[in-house]
């Protein structure tokens, strides 16, 4: 790195620039929220998506069980390009969820809101380890779903000097349920890698949440979800800005219905939500920044504005369960770079507008969707989905100018969106709408008494670029035109064509990872699970990244970060077995691996992780008379990554070069005292192995971004109390 | 594979390996062997038994042990009556007419002080006088319940004849019936009465915990004796072969009912593993549980009572008598 962080001076001007609360003070006040309020156990969240996935699931008030069911193994083909083909559920499964979330597409965003409630893992976030298995939960799990009302946590991790507390609050009726959650977490400090060396490493953050639900009778269900969340003087190494302030409020809707007046429809359900993001990244609060040659203050603003919603019913017809229903997305998007037209100003002035970035991007989708499932005999079940969606997308400030020294592109060509875009595009019209038509069908198969589960899928899925792919305008002058990034209006809509094919097998006696059914005999050799998945993927019109070079539609070679359509090929495969060896010891064994090929370019598809395998082990003692405990350890081993696509000048140069193999282990040991205060220790990298992940997350996307090596050997405790 | 080997990686793989190879040199060759099997009701008197066993907390008087569920109390006694069951936990009914059939069972020990209660979706119930009139839900016609209500009704000075009784064939019947609205008041056991209060709050149904019959047994005894509705029972033969088998059982379920006690969660975890009844349901019902083990003669005065109530009315649901001094195992724990 060739910046030079200092923390205590950042702090001091980010704290007089915005007046805000110090951080022992949000801590504070964040757990004092979380107890002020009665709270249930209602929702539970799930992964945020980024397209149009829930981003909360609730049950009637329900908290989820943590421990997924079988055929949920396959949700998520983890560590792969493939991040979200589904596998066969039980019952009807939405046609938006069929489209793969694929890495490549993955957009920069803040640290993720879920989950928001974790203690088998070091407290805060670390986007700098990607591990595909977690740990055991431990005693965190019963813990956290027991029945008490109210929780209080807090942790502590080495690596960054990390401290984190949260509380909860639940309330049950049956009118309704409310539950209320607050997290505050501040990392002080940098960490320390294998090598040695030191990663700036340092935030605050804060976390709200309010759940509220209405159920007036059993057949009706109003629902409310509100959450606030703020990150504050998040340095990003990684990138040549931090992440000075993101704040976002989520806000979601709904009711269902389930008793529909008539016998047409059985359940209506309907909801909507509204997310409001805003982000600002500057290069001179949190990292030092000195006036000098070729140096420049740049601020960038952010801001993104989603409303979404579904509406749908489901029937039935004759042995068929149906849903039909519609589903939109309205995405407002705008940003903008900001620098000082001086220089050499002393203090920050932001007086001129570098890049319009993001010019008022507006993108709606909404369409019908379809769902059926029907069981063809007692072991054969069919579900079939089928989906259209209308896009519209446009940007609406697309001739706004850069000032100063951004004000062109080249000579007497204003640094415009849309100059930009014609500039490497052509002609380019900037409203564009798109058809989009999917479908999936999935047949399972069950033998040996439900104990082998097979299944088979086809799908045929469209997606539509987003506002990034298709509007991103970060303009340069032309002596930085590699630093361009250049959105691409017209790119067509990629189509994915799926084949997918699995098995899970239970053991006569395996119920879950450290959970063997009882009965008359203990045959602890049944007490096991092995599953394995293939996928495949042809994807026409992939869009991708890359680097212009006078490629098919692109009229530059200046090496700037453009977007295209190419063809592009994705092959996952995963092995995983599970085995309560004893009541008391259980070990997993997992393997996964990835391939993508660009096949448009005859080159490695970037953004593909290498062969990773994870092997834990964990011993259990839950029948203690003070309560429960248990020790283990996961070994990690990654392969190195070679085929990447790391050369701009020949490629995408979205890989940041080759990653060495690396081996981890994590060792971990718990307790908890009757089923009320628990206690969790954890030493990660015990040997200190000096690692970075290929495919890291990212909080900035830039056209420079440098991969981050891991925390070295680290410590951390975390505790619990419920009541 | 190219991993990158290193020093470390390896010290890594072969610290693993070890304490895979530690761990593997501890399973317990009774897993391949069998000794003892005791048998629960499906109901959370069996969660001390299952936390005994899954400690082995019997070894080294009798490794190995197993335990296994009943579904029903006729499966139980034909069992029993078969000799297939040697160590079983029954209601103290059913454990007095086994013992007066000349099964050989007898009662080693007492699980519970009683886990009846009226659950009712009406508010501003305090005492049995206000079901004067109403519908009353119970379970099990001539059974515990029944018979505990009928003597807590009488202590009132009121009879089945003040109230409008519907019987169910089981708890769970009775509960349903109850959140359908077709009555407001259910006699019902743990964990049935927790469910019901579970069930209602998914069904938007308020349900309360209106008497705990346990306090109102007592009040009508004059000398605080509880409700022992289910106990423990032993077989003579396996008495003989393993002598010191009951003063250890009780001493060990104890400890277990201790832990069941003190750690609900996990005990439901455990519970929902043998019994197959849901977590949550028991996590909440094990406080009303009143699980407590105590020997034959600790709680034979409120078997005595008990078992005279019963005779009241039909002393066929004893085998046709009381139980004599034999039927209570002198224990000394």
């Amino acid at each position: 790195m060739s910046k030079t962080y200092s923390a205590p001076h950042a702090s001091v001007r980010v704290a007089s620039r915005r007046a805000s609360c110090g951080r022992t003070d949000i801590l504070a006040l964040g757990l004092a929220a979380a107890l002020a309020a009665s709270l249930p156990a209602g929702v539970a969240f799930a992964q945020e998506s980024s397209s149009g996935t829930p981003f909360f699931q609730i049950q009637n008030g329900d908290v989820q069980p943590s421990h997924t069911s079988p055929i949920r193994q396959f949700e998520a083909v983890r560590g792969a390009g493939l991040d979200g083909a589904r596998p066969p559920g039980r019952g009807v499964q939405p046609v938006t969820n069929f489209l793969p979330r694929l890495r490549q597409h993955r957009d920069s965003r803040p640290l993720p809101i879920a989950p928001l409630f974790q203690f088998d893992r070091a407290p805060g976030d670390m986007p700098y380890r990607t591990d595909n298995i977690r740990l055991p939960g431990g005693w965190g799990e019963t813990l956290r779903r027991n029945a008490d009302p109210f929780k209080v946590a807090g942790g502590y991790a080495t690596p960054g000097d990390t401290v984190e507390g949260l509380g909860q609050a639940t309330l049950r009726r049956p009118e309704g349920y409310a539950r209320a959650f607050a997290r505050g977490v501040d990392a002080r400090d940098d960490f320390e890698d294998g090598g040695g060396q030191q990663v700036p490493f340092e935030y605050t953050r804060n976390s709200q949440q309010l759940v509220l639900g209405w159920t007036p009778s059993a057949d009706f269900e109003a629902f409310g979800v509100f959450l606030r969340d703020d990150i504050d003087d998040d340095a990003t190494p990684s990138s040549r800005l931090d992440n000075i302030e993101t704040n976002r409020l989520v806000g979601r809707l709904g009711f269902e219905l389930r008793d529909v007046p008539g016998d047409a429809l059985s359940r209506v359900r309907a909801e909507v939500r509204i997310r409001d993001a805003e982000r600002l990244n500057n290069n001179f609060d949190v990292r030092d920044f000195t006036v000098g040659p070729g140096a420049r203050r740049i601020e960038v603003e952010n801001e993104r504005f989603f409303v979404d919603g579904r509406l749908f019913g489901d029937f039935s017809a004759g042995a068929f369960e149906n849903r039909l229903g519609i589903d939109w997305i309205v995405e407002r998007r705008d940003g903008e770079r900001l620098t000082d037209l001086n220089a050499a100003s002393p203090e920050p002035q932001l007086d001129g507008l570098a890049s319009p970035l993001f010019p008022d991007i507006a993108v709606a989708e909404v369409g019908p969707t379809f769902e059926t499932a029907t069981s063809l005999s007692e072991d054969d079940h069919l579900r079939f989905g089928l989906g259209y969606r209308f896009v519209h997308a446009n940007a609406q400030d697309t001739d706004r100018a850069g000032q100063g020294p951004f004000a062109n592109l080249a000579p007497g060509l204003p640094a415009t969106a849309s100059n930009l875009y014609d500039f490497y595009y052509g002609a380019t019209e900037v409203e564009q709408t798109d058809h989009l038509l999917s479908a999936r069908a999935v047949y399972q198969h069950e033998v040996l008494d439900d104990r082998l589960t097979l299944f088979g899928e086809l799908a045929r899925t469209d997606r539509a670029a987003d506002s990034k792919e298709r509007y991103w305008a970060g303009t340069t002058p032309p002596p930085q035109a590699a630093n361009r990034l250049v959105g691409n209006p017209e790119l067509d809509p990629e189509r994915h064509y799926q084949v997918a094919t699995g098995f899970i097998f239970d053991g006569p006696d395996w119920i879950d990872f450290g959970r063997v059914r009882r009965g008359g005999t203990t045959i602890l050799p049944g007490a096991w699970q092995l599953s394995g998945a293939l996928r495949f993927s042809h994807v026409e019109d992939f869009i991708t990244r890359d680097s212009a070079r006078l490629q098919s539609g692109v009229l530059r070679d200046d090496g700037a970060l453009i977007f295209r359509n190419v063809d592009a090929n994705l092959f996952t495969a995963e092995l995983d077995g599970q085995w309560n060896v004893t009541t008391n010891l259980s070990a997993r064994a997992n393997l996964i691996y990835s391939y993508g090929q660009n096949s448009s370019d005859d080159r490695p598809l970037y953004g593909i992780a290498p062969l990773e395998g994870n092997f834990l082990l964990d011993y259990s003692d839950r029948l203690g008379s003070f309560g429960t405990w248990s020790v283990g350890g996961k070994l990690r081993l990654v392969a190195d990554q070679t085929r990447v696509d790391d050369n701009a000048a020949t490629g995408s140069g979205f890989d940041e070069g080759d990653t060495d193999g690396f081996a981890v282990l994590d060792l971990y040991a718990d307790a908890q005292l009757y089923d009320r205060i628990g206690l969790r220790l954890g030493i990660e990298n015990i040997f200190d192995s000096d690692y970075r992940e290929h495919v890291a997350r990212h909080t900035l996307d830039s056209r420079q971004r440098e991969r981050i090596s891991a925390p070295g050997r680290s410590l951390f405790v975390n505790a619990i109390v419920t009541f | 594979m190219p991993f990158a080997i290193t020093r470390r990686s390896v010290l890594g793989g072969l610290a693993a390996g070890a304490t895979v190879s530690a761990a593997l040199s501890g399973i317990p060759s009774r897993a391949f062997a069998q000794s003892l099997q005791l048998f629960g009701a499906p109901i959370g008197v069996s969660l001390p038994l299952a936390h005994l066993v899954d400690r082995n907390g019997l070894a080294p008087l009798a490794d190995n042990a197993t335990l296994t569920i009943w579904r029903s109390p006729d499966e139980m006694r034909a069992g029993v009556v078969s000799g297939e069951i040697e160590l079983t936990t029954s209601p103290a009914p059913t454990a007095a007419n086994l013992y007066n059939r000349g099964t050989g069972m007898r009662l080693a020990g007492v699980l519970t002080t009683g886990m009846l209660y009226l659950m009712t979706t009406r508010d501003g119930l305090d005492d049995l006088s206000g079901l004067a009139g109403q519908r009353v839900l119970v379970p099990f016609r001539g059974d515990m319940p029944d018979r505990v209500f009928q003597l807590l009704l009488r202590a009132q000075g009121m009879s089945l004849d003040d109230l409008d009784v519907q019987y169910t064939a089981t708890p769970i019947e009775a509960a349903q019936l109850l959140l359908a609205g077709q009555a407001e008041f259910a006699v019902l056991q743990e964990p049935a009465a927790t469910a019901s209060i579970m069930r209602g709050l998914a069904q938007s149904v308020p349900v309360v915990r209106a008497l705990d019959f346990q306090e109102l047994y007592a009040e009508t005894s004059g000398a605080a004796l509880d409700i022992p509705m289910a106990v423990l029972i032993l077989q003579d033969g396996l008495r003989q072969r393993l002598p010191d088998l009951p003063n250890r059982l009780v001493s060990e379920l104890r400890d277990s009912t201790a832990w069941v006690t003190n750690n609900p969660a996990s005990a439901a975890w455990l519970g929902e593993d043998y019994l197959g009844l849901r977590q949550p349901v028991l996590e909440r019902a094990i406080p009303f549980m009143n699980l407590s083990v105590r020997t034959p003669a600790q709680a034979r005065p409120s078997l005595e009572r008990l078992y005279a109530t019963l005779a009241e009315e039909s002393a066929a649901l004893l085998g046709g008598r009381l139980p004599d001094d034999d039927f209570y195992l002198d224990l000394q724990v």
